[in-house]
């Protein structure tokens, strides 16, 4: 039982530290971000496992709060890192400069260009009433 | 047994949250500033589950989920910042 909970224990330790090595020797945000999200969730759910096990196993606990906090955890960080690349990438935060693809900067040109020749004016129907003028309907 | 690994995981995570704090007082961007700090937040998450561990007792459990959902708050509420320059969008700003 020791082993076990020592065991997790020290594999939760390592993905934390590597997710803060990644954080501190990778080049720009994204790539940081790509590091810390997923490593650290990683490594705080081998600790709640060590901490379920051995508070389940001493009989203090039941075992629901971890469970509960693992699955926080699994899903707000990826929505929490989603939401600051989102923002970093719209104040214009730039790539690393080896970087080989930006498919979002590539959506959102295309998205513009796109966007124009769509008309939003409807069909001519005979039966409705004749369309409003253009500032009547802005 | 215990006690020795949780003293070392401990330190780990004490290390980590350092190491961290580089990021957030020389960061060259404000995004690597709010990284670090979700950074930092986490590895709290950990510690405080880890001395939960070592002091036989529940109770710290329940600080580990409040600093989890705050910490998550607190990334959301930087991140509408960061996008709109307020963080509660009534519709008027911009």
């Amino acid at each position: 039982m020791d082993l076990l909970v020592s065991g997790l224990l020290l594999v939760g330790l390592f993905f934390l530290l590597t997710g803060t090595l990644g954080l501190l020797r990778f080049r720009d945000v994204y790539s940081r971000m790509h590091a810390t999200s997923k490593s650290t969730t990683l490594g705080v759910t081998g600790v709640l496992l060590a901490a379920l096990l051995y508070l389940r196993f001493l009989g203090l606990s039941s075992g629901l709060k971890e469970s509960l906090i693992i699955g926080f955890l699994f899903l707000t960080a990826p929505v929490g890192a989603h939401m600051i690349a989102r923002a970093a990438h719209r104040a214009g935060i730039p790539l690393w400069q080896n970087s080989i693809v930006d498919e979002l900067k590539a959506y959102r040109e295309a998205d513009h260009t796109a966007a124009e020749p769509i008309s939003l004016t409807a069909p001519a129907d005979p039966l409705s009433p004749p369309p409003l003028e253009e500032e009547e309907r802005m | 047994m215990i006690a020795l690994v949780t003293l070392v995981v401990l330190s780990g995570i004490t290390l980590s949250i350092l190491l961290s704090a580089y990021r957030v007082l020389f960061g060259p961007t404000i995004p690597d500033r709010v990284v670090a700090l979700d950074n930092i937040s986490t590895n709290l998450v950990a510690a405080i589950v880890v001395f939960s561990i070592r002091s036989d007792s529940a109770l710290y459990i329940d600080v580990a989920l409040v600093i989890a959902i705050l910490s998550f708050l607190a990334t959301v509420a930087a991140a509408k910042y960061l996008l709109r320059g307020t963080v509660i969008d009534n519709g008027s700003a911009r």
